[in-house]
């Protein structure tokens, strides 16, 4: 019996051996150093996965080919939150709309340190007034709030026609706002000397998203939303007598998004996405501003099981920046290229990469 | 090459077999018998079934499942944080290939695959078993890690009175509250049990927000009814005829995560089941069907947003069988089980289906006083357009009454689930079932050591690939992809020492899980997650328990560990490991007919802040009290 006894304990003996060596549990710590130079560098917004608060600010020094990640948590000590939406520079400060977590956080662009926390509910974009102000657009909410950025304080509110303010630009002392809502086919233009909607501009399509301008003066649009049967369109919409010029519309379910210009804003580039893993309608596509026509081909084409998030252009070098999420469930990559399309440069951020500024 | 090794046995017994055949001893093997399951009664004799014992069915019997598996077995319950859902993770297995059943028939979700553990009171059940390491062929689909197999009594047995009545009370800190009722009626032909069990909540409790602030939960009330009727008629001495019906509220409050100031999300589900099983013994056959239908609806709102939607899925399952005792080495079982699932699924205007129809028939041949038992099934299933066909084998051999050697080798499967086919948007129609093959092996050791003292241990190694494995990726539109392959290896103990004395008695067990489970191919391009674990399984996880009791009076102490859960499928990200403590003590007091308790417990008790699941912060220290009374 006692050797019976023996060979049991020996056994658990090496069961809890097995269970304590086989594998080391605790991972390896991150970098947490925090970037200082303060010249030529892009800041990358990483959206992160809705629902779990793991949106990062990445920084990137094209000159010295540096990456820092997790800027925010790394300089203040706790995470930024969930859903990073976007990015603006104001007065040497930083505004991030933190979309879920009802919040845009203002930071010190050399120290990285909070300097102030608004609530605002589901911030999506800050449009800089100057003179201290700027416009904050929520989702699922009618308002624009207007917001102090000197003192940090919402002044007042705009009520829209329709909810979700998305995409604003600033010219000539008026806004112009697209309501990203399936029953809105309207571009609104607000005097921001009153703060009141003063004219709106048919488009297209429905559901306006991103309002940007080109060499010429001209407006472009675009709009749609592919899970609520609103088809992608764009629209180039003449700035004096704010009827179209020129409208283009994308073939039904494809997801046209994130237009930008290249440093000339002769041509427009945007990304179409494909969700289900298929390499159609996948990848970045560009337009002369006087193409009758969309592009048919990709400019850079997406491989299966891939599509981008993020899509930048460096106005002072012209390289196009692009972000793959890799599916916000892991860490994503930023790929580099020139106007060849030609790779230069990858390296790894944040979850979920969406846009960048280029500071 | 435990088949290899049980066939050497085999062949080896079968020679002393001949020479000792004077001397045979006829007794059954101790291999304790599931109340409604006769597929792993049977022809599950390799697979490791962990059965949940009485001291604690008792002791949680007003807590949730969500509460005793994490405290007292081997697997990773993923809680989502106060009143949000908890599910499954056994052996590095996805909350979708978790199988659950009830009586025998699916809990699962037919929209997510999933069950939520959270909502299912252990009151309702009067045996929980885990049949660990996958069985496709027999039961289905979703069972790739194991199966929580939660039966109901539908007979009387000799311990039941013919009038009981058992009233259970208990309240607790965070304005916890909960109600049991069973009432019995039993006679030689017929068996009646109604369930009531009621709980509710504030949580209100403090917790630490992002910036250090310290913050009382807000939105978290919950509350929870559920009733349930079982009844058992012996049509004739060989015939019986089993009906249940199960009905579910849950109303709770959904408390804001770490990165929000504030949530108005409210979820209420509702689920009516019903079961009518009619089983029937002619000589060495047995002939059952059993059919289920359950509806489950789910509302969720947020004022916040403006958003409220609502889903109800429809569930119809029936199983028809046959099992033929050939002889008394040979047994052969054929079964056809078939269901069809449909709902309406969020922003889309049509019926979406899930049909699917299955042959599967098992064999079981044992031998030498039933030391030697085997068994293989087999499966074909059409899932609307898809087919498959899988097979095992598994076997056992006890060399001796207190060791047993057990050996599992099995394909396994998930089909998708209506949401990942057809959600909008995201749904991927296009997506392939979850494949692979699950082996396992162990032993088993019991053994009386001196007068009062035993020792129990019992070592499981399992190996599991699976291709296809699904998962959701996305950021503002989540889509499921199948990502290639994830291999899952890993070693299981439990291990505990009693000693036992007339009047007193004393344990100490502990169970631990060593889990290794990485994504071994992708079709991502470039994907981080090659080698790496998978989020939410963590590497290491245990449990302990020591306890004692004296005559009426009995106390146990329970801690639990669980290692590094990474968040993201590169292990970029993760959360820390956490331990907690929990103190349990009762006292039990015959009066005449009736039997009183009181039991008192402080769960959490060295007040650790911990998250199982990123950013949801779980309560800290609380108390709770209770009595019950059964005459």
């Amino acid at each position: 019996m006692p050797g019976q006894i023996f060979k049991t304990l020996i056994a658990i003996t090496l069961s809890g051996l097995l269970f304590f060596s086989c594998t080391k549990d605790k991972p390896n710590p991150a970098n947490t150093t925090l970037p200082k130079d303060s010249t030529s560098r892009v800041l990358i917004v990483c959206e992160g996965s809705l629902g779990n608060g793991n949106s990062e600010l990445s920084v990137y020094y094209p000159g010295s080919d540096s990456v820092f990640n997790d800027v925010y948590k790394n300089a203040n000590r706790q995470s930024l939150g969930d859903v990073f939406q976007s990015v603006c520079k104001i007065n040497q400060q930083y505004f991030l709309c933190v979309n879920n977590s009802d919040k845009i956080v203002v930071l010190d662009t050399k120290t990285w340190q909070q300097i102030a926390l608004i609530n605002v509910a589901k911030p999506r974009n800050l449009l800089n007034l100057g003179n201290n102000r700027a416009y904050v657009g929520s989702l699922f909410s009618n308002k624009i709030s207007v917001l102090n950025t000197a003192t940090f304080t919402i002044e007042k509110e705009i009520i829209m026609p329709y909810q979700n303010a998305e995409g604003m630009m600033l010219k000539d002392g008026m806004a112009y706002v697209c309501c990203w809502d399936t029953a809105c086919n309207k571009l609104y233009q607000i005097n921001t000397l009153n703060d009141k909607i003063t004219d709106s501009i048919v488009i297209a399509g429905y559901a306006p998203q991103s309002v940007i301008l080109d060499k010429e003066n001209k407006l472009w649009v675009m709009a749609g939303n592919v899970f609520k049967n609103k088809e992608a369109s764009l629209s180039r919409i003449d700035f004096k007598t704010k009827k179209i010029t020129q409208s283009f519309l994308f073939s039904k379910g494809i997801e046209a998004i994130k237009p930008t210009f290249n440093k000339n804003a002769d041509t427009l580039y945007f990304l179409e996405v494909n969700y289900n893993g298929g390499a159609m309608d996948n990848g970045v596509f560009r337009m002369p501003i006087n193409n009758t026509s969309l592009p048919t081909a990709a400019f850079i084409s997406c491989l299966p099981n891939q599509y981008f998030w993020g899509l930048g252009i460096d106005p002072t070098s012209g390289s196009i920046y692009l972000g793959d999420p890799k599916g916000f469930v892991q860490k994503g990559s930023v790929s580099i290229y020139n106007t060849h399309a030609q790779l230069q440069q990858q390296f790894n951020v944040g979850i979920g990469v969406s846009s960048f500024l280029f500071d | 090459m435990l088949f290899i090794l049980l066939l050497l046995v085999h062949q080896d017994c079968l020679a002393q077999e001949k020479k000792l055949k004077e001397v045979k001893i006829k007794h059954r093997r101790a291999i304790k018998k599931l109340l409604t399951d006769d597929k792993i009664n049977s022809f599950a004799p390799g697979m490791k079934i962990v059965a949940i014992d009485s001291q604690w069915m008792a002791q949680y019997a007003l807590q949730n499942l969500s509460q005793l598996l994490s405290q007292q077995v081997p697997v990773f319950v993923k809680s989502y944080g106060i009143n949000s859902m908890a599910t499954l993770n056994f052996r590095g297995s996805s909350s979708a290939q978790s199988q659950v059943l009830w009586n025998g028939v699916p809990l699962n979700s037919a929209s997510s695959g999933m069950t939520d553990v959270s909502m299912l009171g252990v009151n309702n059940f009067e045996q929980i078993n885990i049949a660990y390491g996958g069985s496709s062929a027999l039961l289905g689909s979703a069972n790739v890690g194991a199966a929580l197999l939660l039966d109901n009594e539908f007979s009387a047995t000799d311990s039941v009175k013919k009038w009981q009545t058992k009233l259970s009370t208990e309240a607790g800190s965070f304005d916890q509250y909960k109600l049991g009722i069973r009432q019995q009626y039993a006679t030689k032909k017929m068996f009646v049990s109604l369930k009531f069990m009621q709980q509710q909540a504030r949580n209100n409790f403090e917790y630490q927000g992002l910036n250090g602030q310290k913050t009382k939960l807000n939105n978290a009330h919950f509350l929870s009814n559920s009733t349930m009727l079982n009844f058992g008629y012996l049509l004739s001495s060989k015939t019986h005829l089993k009906f249940a019906t199960w009905y579910q509220e849950y109303d709770r409050e959904i408390p804001p995560a770490l990165f929000e100031v504030i949530s108005t999300k409210q979820q209420k589900d509702k689920a009516l089941r019903f079961l009518l099983d009619i089983e029937t013994n002619i000589k060495n056959n047995k002939l059952y069907a059993k059919s289920s239908f359950s509806r489950e609806e789910m509302k969720y709102k947020d004022e916040a947003i403006g958003m409220s939607s609502q889903n109800i899925i429809n569930q119809y399952y029936q199983e028809m069988g046959w099992k033929k005792e050939i002889n008394t080495r040979h047994e052969f079982l054929l079964f056809i089980p078939t269901s069809i699932a449909w709902t309406i699924p969020a922003n889309d205007s049509q019926t979406r289906y899930q049909r699917r129809i299955a042959v599967a028939s098992a064999y079981r041949y044992h031998a030498f006083q039933e030391k030697l038992q085997l068994a293989i099934n087999a499966r074909a299933e059409q899932i609307n357009s898809q087919s498959i066909f899988l097979t095992g084998a598994n076997a056992a051999y006890f060399f001796h009454p207190y060791f047993k050697v057990r050996a599992n080798i099995q394909s396994s499967y998930r089909a998708p689930t209506l949401n990942e086919w057809y959600y909008q948007p995201g749904g991927n129609i296009n997506l392939k079932p979850e494949r692979g093959w699950n082996t396992d092996a162990g032993y088993e050791l019991k053994i009386p050591i001196q007068n009062n003292w035993s020792i129990q241990h019992d070592v499981s190694l399992f190996h599991r690939q699976i291709k296809d494995w699904i998962m959701w990726f996305g950021g503002s539109i989540w889509t499921p992809h199948n990502i290639a392959k994830v291999y899952s290896r890993g070693l299981e103990t439990s291990n505990k020492l009693i000693f036992q004395e007339t009047n007193w008695s004393i344990y100490f067990g502990i169970n631990t899980s060593f889990v290794l489970a990485t994504t071994r191919e992708s079709y991502l391009p470039n994907d981080g997650s090659i080698g790496k674990q998978i989020p939410y399984s963590p590497r290491y996880n245990g449990q302990s328990n020591i306890g004692a009791s004296f005559k009426k009076i009995s106390f146990n102490y329970n801690h639990t560990y669980t290692g590094y859960r990474f968040t993201t499928t590169d292990e970029s990200q993760y959360l820390q490991p956490y331990q907690t403590g929990n103190f349990y003590a009762s006292y039990l007091h015959p009066i005449k007919k009736l039997t009183f308790s009181i039991h008192a417990s402080c769960n959490n008790a060295w007040n650790v802040r911990y998250q199982v699941v990123n950013l949801r912060p779980m309560p800290g220290r609380n108390w709770g009290a209770g009595l019950s009374l059964v005459f």
